[in-house]
């Protein structure tokens, strides 16, 4: 490609924070080029495990365990891998990565347009002031440049172009969303929502908050999305667009403005830099089918590649004038990496309600907002806190496997679920930002195009430890509360990465000798390129972060482009 | 991304079950395999053993058994597409413990009883948790009702709706009559 200028933006990855920006860059007018590594991904056309019965699949959507070790070491360790789903996700086999000897993580990665925003789990909450305001009360990380009355016009913005199911409660350490209606609880976890309320003033049991439509708007049909059906196979994809993803939201409403070309199976090597200018010129790319590289330029670059993809693209940014990475004059480039830390909780049965039952697949569970440190206190046994997602059940034919009985008592039997409901909670903790947490370039390893493979270094701090002390201990208390019986407390090892809520490494913040990103998620050293991925975030609060993404690339996308039209983007 | 991963039960991992997001396939434990390189193991011997087993564990009543529903099928395309052969030898041999122990108590072949003397002969891997071929018992347990609950004859079985449509949080199960087909992963 030429020199020129092609289009007035490039966005790197087309997921949760790249179609977000085609779509406000497109719906502003500007030219926009979408370059995703990832195969093509039509809405509903290559939803190929769409409306499949267990009995339309040869293996019931079980995925072969020889494929699965052979080809998706890591990715088979995701709860939604399944025959049906796996076209979503990497092949590990063909996009190794580095890990340290001693370490672990699991990259669990998307490859294709639209990114892990189609099989996500939809849960979205707000952010709150005392998440943006943690790293300065308690000292860890560094101080996000923004506040939550910076964010909040933009989430009104993003749930209602997305859709957020979920009930308004007033909680200030969990604002609330422009709401669709809630799912309802279950009649046992209104009940423990009651006893757990009772038994800790402060502590909440809330419907989960998911970015399903249970009341469309105009402009959500206008874009062919209908309402939830409650199948719940929502990894599959879903025709119906009941649940937002970037394919069924974003790009189709970017693609309707006629300013977006978006080009599939295009990896981005590197960003390209003009010494002269000190501004970046476009995007070096390597076609994945051809192999073949080119160019292509641009006024500006949003890099939205996943939290890990955005990193590696400016860690392999080098040039005489950026020697250690992309806009790294700080230093901090690949630092400060987080991801909630989960696997632990504690699960029970619940007595009564043995005449109640449910229709619909609920697509959603609950949700228990934090509770501890509400105001950033740093006096007791951890910083920060955590909260939990759960879900109440009734088991149906599945509890009979493992058991030893046969027979027409046994199929009679299975007629009725179980005769108890079962409930379970598990945490989901903030880890501190920590510079040791880090991902470099592999000094000698690298992929298939012969691009340096990451090399992650992450591990839980002494606060993380303390913390998961009190995740259990509250989570079975709580459970107690309930009335539950036969309660387990449940812990594995986190395996960092495992969540899929990786942040952090390009942070943000107020000073550039600190940081790598402004209060808008634009590189200080680099006036026009933005990271408005997971890479941007200072800390991690608790709550899923996907939301937030979307949220914090709306408001980069419109300083972006007003700099852009006034002709000052510097 | 991640909401609740379902744990996997102590007995599921003390029969070698892979589960995935909750569901099982069962497979041979890897213990004691030494390096076979005969014919490819094959399931052909037993396969009468295997239907009948199948419809033991779940019969045809007013609904269709295990037969009906395709589970031999599925055993077998489990057994081939989805083992090693390592996994493949071992489990062949186990069903020749398998088959002689039931072959023994019955006083014949297995397939040929009647249902009841059928069900009688295998009480024994209820009553006995060392019989030989118990672990293979298991596993064709495990795989019959994991291959039935999954296949369309289980609509008839169970409650289903392909596209619910609707989320009703707390009803009365008389409404509902029977338990959900979940989709069992």
């Amino acid at each position: 490609m030429s020199g020129a200028e092609d289009f007035d933006v490039i966005v790197v990855g087309s997921g949760m924070s790249g179609g977000y920006a085609a779509k406000e860059f497109c719906e502003k007018g500007m030219k926009t080029l979408v370059l995703e590594r990832g195969k093509m991904t039509e809405h509903s056309v290559d939803y190929v495990g769409e409306n499949k019965n267990p009995w339309d699949m040869k293996h019931r959507d079980q995925v072969d365990p020889k494929l699965a070790d052979e080809e998706y070491a890591v990715q088979q360790t995701c709860y939604a891998f399944r025959e049906s789903t796996r076209g979503f996700f990497i092949n590990d086999k063909e996009n190794p990565y580095s890990v340290e000897d001693g370490k672990t993580f699991a990259w669990l990665r998307g490859d294709q347009v639209g990114g892990k925003s189609l099989m996500w789990a939809r849960q979205s909450y707000r952010w709150s002031e005392m998440d943006f305001s943690a790293n300065k009360a308690d000292g860890h990380g560094t101080d996000w440049p923004i506040r939550y009355a910076d964010v909040a016009p933009w989430y009104d913005k993003v749930e209602q172009f997305v859709g957020i199911s979920g009930s308004a409660e007033g909680l200030p350490q969990l604002p609330d969303s422009i709401f669709q209606p809630a799912m309802e609880l279950t009649c046992v976890e209104k009940d423990a929502k009651a006893k757990i309320e009772a038994a800790f003033p402060g502590r909440n049991l809330i419907p989960g908050r998911a970015a399903h439509l249970t009341k469309p708007t105009d402009e959500q049909t206008s874009l062919g999305r209908g309402t939830c059906q409650f199948r719940n196979q929502c990894e599959r994809g879903c025709s119906f667009g009941g649940y937002y993803s970037s394919v069924s939201g974003s790009l189709p409403a970017a693609k309707r403005t006629g300013n977006m070309t978006l080009l599939s199976d295009m990896l981005v090597e590197r960003v390209l830099y003009d010494d002269q200018t000190g501004k970046a010129t476009g995007v070096r790319t390597i076609n994945r089918k051809t192999k073949e590289t080119a160019d292509f330029h641009a006024k500006v670059i949003f890099l939205c590649a996943s939290t890990l993809g955005t990193v590696q693209i400016m860690l392999n940014s080098t040039s005489a004038a950026h020697p250690n990475g992309f806009a790294n004059s700080s230093g901090t480039l690949g630092k400060y990496l987080m991801d909630h830390h989960t696997r632990i909780g504690a699960q029970g049965s619940y007595p009564g309600f043995s005449d109640k039952y449910f229709a619909g697949r609920r697509p959603n569970g609950i949700y228990i907002p934090r509770f501890r440190n509400l105001s950033n206190e740093t006096d007791n046994e951890f910083v920060r806190g955590y909260g939990y997602q759960g879900t109440s059940s009734r088991a149906s034919w599945t509890r009979a496997l493992g058991g030893n009985d046969f027979g027409e008592g046994l199929k009679q039997q299975l007629r009725q679920p179980a005769d108890n409901w079962h409930f379970r909670i598990q945490g989901f903790g903030e880890m501190l930002p920590v510079a040791e947490n880090q991902v470099t370039l592999h000094k000698t390893k690298t992929d298939s195009y012969g691009i340096p493979q990451i090399h992650l270094n992450v591990g839980l701090s002494q606060n993380d430890r303390k913390m998961r002390v009190a995740m259990k201990r509250d989570a079975v208390a709580m459970l107690e509360a309930a009335g539950c019986t036969g309660i387990e407390a449940f812990e594995e090892e986190p395996v960092p990465g495992h969540c899929i809520h990786e942040m952090g490494g390009a942070r943000m913040g107020r000073d550039p000798k600190t940081s790598v990103l402004n209060g808008f998620n634009q590189c200080h050293d680099v006036p026009n390129v933005f990271a408005t991925d997971g890479s941007a975030f200072a800390s991690e609060a608790c709550q899923n972060p996907s939301l937030t993404f979307m949220a914090l690339t709306a408001r980069a996308v419109d300083y972006a482009a007003k700099r852009m039209q006034e002709g000052n983007l510097t | 991304m991640t909401t609740v991963t379902p744990s996997m039960s102590r007995r599921s991992m003390l029969r070698g079950t892979i589960t995935i997001a909750g569901a099982a396939i069962v497979l041979p434990s890897m213990a004691g395999l030494a390096g076979c390189s005969s014919a490819p193991a094959s399931l052909d011997t037993h396969k009468d053993m295997i239907a009948a087993l199948a419809d033991r564990i779940i019969p045809a009543t007013d609904t269709p058994g295990a037969s009906a529903a395709g589970v031999p099928q599925y055993i077998a395309d489990v057994f081939a597409d989805f083992f090693t052969e390592d996994q493949q030898s071992e489990f062949a041999a186990g069903l020749d413990g398998l088959a002689s122990t039931l072959d023994e108590i019955g006083g014949g072949d297995f397939a040929a009883l009647s249902p009841d003397k059928q069900d009688a002969a295998l009480t024994k891997f209820v009553d006995d948790q060392d019989a030989a071929g118990q672990f293979e018992w298991q596993q064709i347990r495990d795989m019959t009702i994991f291959g039935y609950y999954t296949s369309e004859i289980a609509t008839q079985e169970l409650s289903f709706e392909e596209v619910p449509g609707r989320y009703e949080a707390c009803i009365p199960l008389a409404e509902v009559d029977r338990a959900w087909l979940n989709r069992g992963v």
